[in-house]
């Protein structure tokens, strides 16, 4: 009997391919799920942070690289006429409590990695021109999915920053540690009218941060004491550099009033 | 020879020398400090633009815009007076954000401050706004000022300010 010798060849040949082609695949979708694009774009924007702070040009001829998110939380469905850069999916269960948490945690992840993308305070990435100026950096918008939309139920403030209080970022510390410098809620020095308010689902909010330069503290806006130096009389000194303390509101034109930043430094 | 006149001349044209030199470093490092402030107000303009062109093309009816604090948004239609960025590409329609120069302005027009730091777009999408300054007014513009973010409102074709 002959053999084809071509024909063996060619049943290899597709049987490896066959196999190349799956792992590729397997390899991609890995890939994506590491979801890579996020992670860079956060290392770029920290980087460029730490450069600039390290830049001994006075000048400061290297610009921050921080872009915001627009973060859709996810039950499932999508944002509608929100167009996302990132789509964080939950599993919603029966449970409220449960997806109250799983919520709360998707947006402790957005408020630590703000945080540690401006250099968790202890960085200096502003370049003020003036007196009384106040640097914003909007990290991320969130909106929510019209499952979650559907929730008959809203999380309040106080729920939230408990939340933050009681879980832990890693294994080192909690997120509200990381986040405000103290394992304490009432210590972060927010207002009473602050954590008075709702996280309502049907509504869009934003994380911020930034650094001020003050004359004194009256210039501040009334949700946090910020944070720095003071005089006998509490006020701060003149001149004075701050950080604001990582916010999270709703995305009103009175809520940026209330906040007054004279400049944002994030790209849109 | 009178010799303190003499010294005196000499220091005179040291101190010329000296003064001259310090206003060109004077001169050099203002612009280098401007063009560096430029460039970055550049960068922050062209991802406003796209941001804003993206969030017209999803279809939302508004759309808040951060950055470059004092730089103007603006359009231009059917290909009249447009900056070279635009017709270079034989754009029919235009929609920047540029850094506006009071003195180009009125001299030469807004597209020659759009061609010097261009953030420009191919759009349909045309700025309706008025404003009377130096007792000129300029149409088809807005200018991205506090309070920040400003919030633009697209209607039909038109973007207007929310005000």
């Amino acid at each position: 009997m002959r053999t084809i010798k071509k024909a063996e060849l060619t049943t290899q040949q597709i049987v490896g391919l066959t196999i190349l082609i799956i792992s590729f695949g397997v390899l991609l979708f890995f890939l994506a799920r590491l979801n890579l694009q996020e992670l860079t774009d956060k290392e770029i924007c920290h980087n460029s942070v730490v450069l600039y702070d390290k830049n001994p040009n006075p000048l400061k001829s290297n610009a921050l690289d921080c872009r915001t998110s627009y973060v859709c939380i996810s039950g499932g469905g999508d944002c509608g006429d929100f167009s996302s850069t990132i789509k964080r999916e939950i599993k919603l269960t029966s449970d409220e409590n449960t997806n109250k948490d799983r919520i709360m945690k998707q947006l402790a992840e957005e408020m630590a990695d703000c945080w540690w993308m401006f250099g968790e305070g202890k960085v200096d990435y502003a370049n003020f021109e003036g007196f009384g100026n106040k640097i914003c950096a909007m990290c991320s918008v969130i909106a929510f999915d019209k499952t979650i939309q559907g929730k008959d139920y809203s999380i309040t403030y106080e729920e939230f920053y408990k939340f933050l209080e009681s879980t832990p970022k890693d294994e080192a510390e909690f997120y509200l540690s990381y986040i405000y410098n103290t394992p304490d809620k009432n210590k972060i020095g927010a207002s009473e009218d602050y954590l008075s308010r709702k996280l309502i689902f049907t509504e869009q909010y934003f994380i911020l941060t930034g650094m001020g330069k003050s004359w004194i503290n009256w210039g501040l806006n009334k949700h946090w004491l910020p944070m720095g130096f003071e005089d006998i009389f509490g006020r701060k000194l003149f001149d004075q550099e701050y950080v604001i303390p990582l916010t999270i509101l709703e995305k009103t034109p009175e809520n940026f009033e209330e906040l007054g930043c004279d400049e944002f430094i994030t790209k849109a | 020879m009178n010799k303190k006149a003499f010294l005196l001349a000499e220091e005179t044209i040291k101190m010329v020398i000296a003064l001259i030199a310090l206003t060109f470093l004077v001169y050099f490092l203002t612009s280098l400090y401007f063009s560096n402030q430029n460039e970055k107000d550049l960068g922050l303009a062209k991802e406003s633009l796209d941001f804003l062109v993206q969030e017209i093309q999803s279809g939302n009816k508004q759309v808040e815009i951060y950055n470059p604090s004092g730089w103007t948004i603006t359009s231009w239609e059917n290909n009249e007076n447009m900056p070279k960025t635009c017709s270079n590409f034989a754009w029919k329609n235009c929609i920047c954000i540029c850094k506006e120069d009071s003195y180009t302005r009125r001299v030469i027009g807004l597209s020659e401050d759009c061609d010097e730091y261009p953030a420009c777009a191919d759009s349909n999408f045309q700025v309706s706004g008025a404003r009377n300054w130096y007792k000129k007014e300029l149409i088809n513009s807005i200018v991205i000022s506090k309070p920040f973010p400003i919030q633009l409102n697209i209607n039909g074709n038109q973007i207007t300010k929310n005000e």
